[in-house]
């Protein structure tokens, strides 16, 4: 599976729909640009687990590394 | 020593593990997620939230906090290790819970200063314990955790208050609310004021006190002089409708109580809101009203909890 900046917006906007128009690049700070809180990064992790089907719960430490967009595609492209 | 300590002191912050923190306790926090979701239209069960968050404590011996507190330029930080075992299941696993703690502190050694956390319930066993703990120089605080199901001000705390006293270090207890797998019944500010009262020689500090029901905390902190607060759990200042956290923290910063307050993060808890290097910035930062002088932000930084510590050395 490609993981890609248009599968990781997809994601986002899934959990927050207020990001839908939203310039969302591979910087974009998933906090302080994109407003993610604790609950919605973990309805995040949840999210990119449905897509994937891989159970990202194994993969905490790396999970929790994750600030960026860019960090998200890195670290579920390597996962996946 | 103490007193050779410089830099920022995260004075409130625990172990991101199983062996410090049981699965009810995320029970009731998943629970609570569950619902916000729902309100805001996910279909995320109760289950999904509380796998992640048990897959998050995956920092057993601290590495993942320590790398980040140095990376921040944080030298020390006072390691809480609350117990919960009188609460869920009645069984004594205090004893364990603190010996990995103390592990944890012998690993990285000089970085953290443990609080021990004894359930007053547990009766001449935890007073026992404690002492000998203090004796060997393993912890120089104690920590209650009163959503446990007991008030700071009840007599079975006493004992372990006098053994504070006679050791001369300070007693962190957490306040305000906390995961729904707990009580809130004792998390009334003024709970703390009768054992204030009676035990004039030991320090109180209020956790997150800045944050949670902080008016009445301000005035207890202003007016009593053994109790301080921290101000860690900035982000439930959010949800107890206080504003941003920022705008809240300099709010209180204003009430004139500079020389009692004290910097926590409450690691792991406040992850979700960025790094410990982006988390001083925003503490201390300019915005959102005066900006503290440099000799107030040395006090809550560092000067208050090591006055408070009234110097003592840890291994």
């Amino acid at each position: 599976m490609k993981i890609d900046l248009e599968l990781i917006i997809k994601a986002c906007e899934g959990i927050k729909p207020e990001l839908v128009g939203m310039k969302i690049s591979e910087n974009s700070n998933l906090i302080s640009d994109l407003n993610f809180e604790s609950i919605s990064l973990i309805a995040l992790t949840i999210e990119l687990e449905n897509i994937t089907n891989k159970d990202l719960s194994q993969h905490a430490s790396e999970m929790l590394e994750i600030k960026t967009v860019a960090d998200v595609i890195r670290v579920i492209s390597k996962l996946c | 020593m103490l007193k050779k300590v410089t830099g920022v002191i995260d004075a409130h912050c625990h172990l991101a593990s199983m062996k410090a923190n049981p699965e009810d306790f995320f029970i009731g926090i998943a629970r609570g997620m569950a619902v916000k979701a729902a309100a805001s239209g996910q279909n995320i069960s109760e289950n999904s939230f509380k796998k992640i968050l048990l897959s998050q404590q995956c920092d057993d011996y601290g590495d993942a906090l320590v790398k980040q507190h140095r990376e921040a330029g944080i030298n020390h930080a006072v390691l809480l290790a609350p117990d919960f075992s009188y609460a869920f299941g009645r069984v004594a696993k205090y004893k364990e819970v603190l010996e990995h703690h103390i592990e944890v502190c012998k690993r990285h050694k000089g970085h953290f200063i443990l609080f021990a956390g004894i359930d007053p319930r547990w009766g001449d066993d935890g007073y026992h314990y404690f002492e000998s703990l203090l004796k060997r120089g393993l912890c120089h605080g104690l920590k209650l955790y009163p959503p446990c199901g007991y008030s700071m001000s009840a007599k079975e705390c006493f004992p372990l208050y006098e053994l504070c006293k006679k050791y001369s270090v300070p007693v962190l207890y957490h306040s305000g609310p906390t995961s729904p797998s707990l009580s809130f019944k004792f998390c009334d500010p003024f709970d703390i004021d009768d054992a204030a009262m009676m035990f004039p020689e030991v320090n109180f500090i209020a956790a997150h006190g800045a944050v949670n029901l902080w008016q009445s905390f301000v005035l207890l902190a202003k007016y009593r002089p053994n109790v301080y607060l921290d101000i860690s759990g900035f982000p439930s200042s959010e949800t107890a409708g206080n504003g941003s956290w920022k705008s809240h923290l300099k709010r209180v910063f204003s009430c004139g109580i500079n020389h009692k307050l004290i910097f926590g993060s409450d690691w792991p808890v406040f992850r979700g809101k960025g790094d410990f290097k982006s988390l001083l910035n925003d503490v201390f930062s300019t915005e959102d009203g005066e900006p503290l002088s440099e000799s107030e932000s040395k006090q809550i930084t560092s000067e208050n909890i090591i006055r408070v510590l009234k110097g003592n050395s840890w291994k």
